[in-house]
């Protein structure tokens, strides 16, 4: 839990509503989920399961949990992620928004200046640029023909290396000589790395490698759109050193530090959409009440 | 022949009577167009073992001509409805296709092979095309099959191209009209009255569908994307019933002209032109509907400009493909894209592929490149030639994309 205030992009503060509103990404290997209420942002993390609904309720419970917010004090609820299409909330106002946009707006709170975002998950990868003025997107680019330059890929990687996905990152720094990974298929890659193995060379130059040629394919991605700075790097990949460092080499760029994880982006952008939903709700039904009272 | 009809092709059966009996259910007009569907290559499989004459046919220009000689067109584009993840199969294992073949390709044959095992009564086929190879191969697997195939050659007018280079390829086309002629009839003479009914019959169609898009325009939201799809592939092949289709139209027309516009409609709907092949995974349709797009522009059959009514009728065919958007050269459907996206105000266009269909891939980056300098952005999708639901990426890419004109 945090103030909001310390997080929030300082230019868009004003925007931030009292509204209570929760943010649910179900991305294909983890759910994420943001709540902000009475001035604070809440965040929650769980595996996704088989049953999306299931995933989705749990992280809701784990921030109602947080927050001490009573269920029925939510105003308004945006599900987003690969999860995203089968939520319902019962009598909770709710909608669907895509992970694009979700990831566009939250990135855009975090930090007003971003055009340019690179959004690696479990399953598939973006690249997006953003409207600074707005956070809307303004042009996508979506891997999802291969599971190279994904998260799905650095998980298999990381267990053919007996290291867990979170040890594979940071032992990528430690690389000296990074290996020649050249295969873009995941599925020739695992052969390429069980060779390297064999070879003798370093699980860090392995990691290293295996990060590089990644980056590479998302590097294609951004190429295609354009990179313009700021650019924020989101996704349940997000929080991978070895990554960040591959990406920031081929890139030639740095990636804007923000003061929240980022692989609670999309979350973010959603809960920021639920309460301009709820805004809008509210606005309507003003309307409505004074519509009828005339 | 439903005795062949995957599970997968029921499904998509059940959705299109789904946009029938429910999406549908206020337009008579395009709940009968959606039984034409339904009914069309079944239909046609029963008048061909009555003794019609029906063919598998890949050729629009072909169309005209065919119903003037009495017989049925069973469009390839209505195959893609009816065969699944079967036909791949039987393409990639019994006929050894590489996997990266083009789906349509695959697709075809393989379900020409399943017809074959189940006595299909349309045993006849006539592509187009020396030029595309994967397809070259098919007619051959087909011809192994016992099919009796005929393809025409390409006429292809490159830019530029005009005068007496024109004329040349004119009279070219022509004579490639009377040897497809020989071929469906057994004889070189074409019926030139009957021909001309039937030019006259595509130019009423034409005029109706130009009426239909501009009430479209009233009216976003009374045809869904499917509807639209449906609509623009019949006004090809008529699916085999050329008054009932006609019946379709005409009715579409008084049904759009006696509605009251819908302003909050008008404002709400993002106008669309959807360009390429048409997928069969509706899921995509659907999506656009559920986001509020609304395919108001949409380029595949032409039907801006009429056949010439006072020229010999042949002569007539050949010179509305030469100087259609058919005519080669991607450019002529650009041209036509850029006229949609002015009358309609596209804010975005879906640029739609088969995978493994190289000329399309290079034709929809052109697009895209040239569109977006002009400031029109567009998405560019890749999808089966064969029934199967989308994957949950492309129904992502799709939502974004209108969440992103919205």
């Amino acid at each position: 839990m945090s103030e909001w205030k310390e997080i929030i992009d300082p230019d868009l503060q004003s925007t931030v509503t009292g509204d209570i509103a929760v943010g649910l990404d179900l991305g294909s290997r983890t759910g994420k989920g943001v709540l902000l209420a009475g001035g604070k942002l809440y965040t929650a993390i769980t595996p996704t399961g088989v049953y999306m609904q299931e995933t989705a309720d749990k992280l809701l419970d784990k921030l109602l949990k947080q927050s001490k917010v009573a269920r029925d004090d939510i105003a308004y609820i945006v599900g987003t992620g690969y999860g995203r299409i089968a939520l319902n909330f019962g009598g909770t106002g709710h909608k669907i928004v895509t992970e694009i946009s979700c990831h566009a707006m939250g990135s855009h709170y975090l930090n007003a200046k971003v055009r340019s975002i690179v959004d690696i998950g479990g399953q598939d990868s973006k690249a997006i640029r953003v409207d600074p003025a707005s956070g809307k997107v303004v042009e996508f680019i979506m891997n999802d023909k291969c599971a190279a330059g994904t998260g799905r890929f650095l998980e298999k990687v990381a267990h053919l290396l007996d290291l867990t996905l979170e040890q594979l990152g940071n032992e990528a720094l430690n690389a000296d000589a990074p290996a020649d990974v050249s295969s873009q298929c995941v599925v020739f890659a695992e052969s390429e790395v069980i060779s390297l193995k064999a070879k003798g060379v370093s699980a860090a130059n392995i990691a290293a490698g295996i990060h590089l040629a990644t980056a590479r394919r998302v590097r294609n991605l951004v190429n295609r759109i354009g990179l313009e700075p700021d650019l924020v790097f989101s996704g349940g990949v997000s929080n991978n050193p070895g990554m960040t460092k591959a990406l920031e080499e081929l890139l030639g760029h740095p990636i804007s530090r923000v003061k929240l994880d980022t692989i609670y982006a999309g979350a973010l952008g959603a809960a920021v959409f639920a309460q301009k939903a709820a805004s809008s709700s509210e606005a309507e039904l003003a309307d409505f009440a004074l519509l009828k009272a005339k | 022949m439903s005795t062949v009809l995957t599970s997968e092709a029921q499904e998509q059966l059940n959705h299109i009577r789904y946009s029938r009996d429910t999406v549908h259910a206020h337009s008579p007009a395009i709940q009968k167009l959606f039984n034409l569907v339904i009914d069309y290559v079944d239909d046609a499989e029963k008048a061909g073992k009555s003794g019609t004459k029906v063919i598998w046919a890949g050729v629009p220009w072909a169309m005209p001509l065919i119903y003037s000689t009495g017989a049925i067109p069973v469009a390839f584009s209505e195959m893609g409805r009816i065969s699944g993840q079967e036909a791949i199969t039987v393409s990639e294992d019994y006929y050894q296709m590489p996997a990266e073949t083009c789906s349509m390709v695959k697709a075809t044959a393989g379900e020409w092979h399943l017809r074959k095992q189940a006595g299909t009564s349309i045993t006849r086929i006539f592509g187009s095309s020396s030029g595309c190879e994967p397809y070259n191969l098919a007619w051959e697997v087909m011809k192994k099959e016992g099919f009796d195939v005929y393809t025409s050659d390409i006429v292809y007018r490159a830019p530029g191209v005009e005068g007496e280079r024109y004329e040349e390829l004119v009279r070219y086309f022509i004579d490639e009209i009377h040897d497809f002629n020989e071929w469906l009839t057994g004889s070189r003479e074409i019926d030139k009255d009957s021909l001309h009914r039937e030019i006259v019959r595509k130019n009423h169609l034409m005029r109706r569908m130009r009426e239909i898009m501009d009430l479209r325009l009233k009216h976003p939201f009374h045809v869904k994307s499917l509807g639209i799809m449906y609509l623009m592939n019949g006004l090809t092949h008529y699916f085999g019933k050329p008054e009932e289709y006609t019946e379709v139209l005409d009715a579409l027309v008084e049904e759009l002209s006696g509605l009251e516009t819908d302003e909050a409609d008008r404002r709400r709907a993002i106008p669309l032109i959807w360009t390429g092949g048409n997928g069969q995974e509706f899921g995509i349709y659907e999506t656009i509907d559920n986001a509020g797009g609304s395919l108001l522009g949409f380029v595949s059959s032409p039907y801006a400009k009429d056949f010439g009514e006072d020229i010999d009728p042949v002569e007539s065919v050949a010179r509305f493909q030469l100087e259609s958007q058919m005519a080669g050269a991607s450019i002529y459907r650009r041209h036509v894209i850029e006229q949609q996206v002015d009358r309609i105000q596209a804010r975005g266009l879906i640029l739609y592929g088969y995978l493994g269909c190289s000329f399309g891939s290079v034709t929809r980056e052109m697009y895209r490149d040239y569109f977006h300098n002009k400031g029109i952005p567009s998405i560019n999708l890749e999808g089966t030639f064969q029934v199967g639901a989308p994957s949950g990426q492309l129904l992502t890419r799709i939502k974004a994309f209108i969440e992103m004109l919205s």
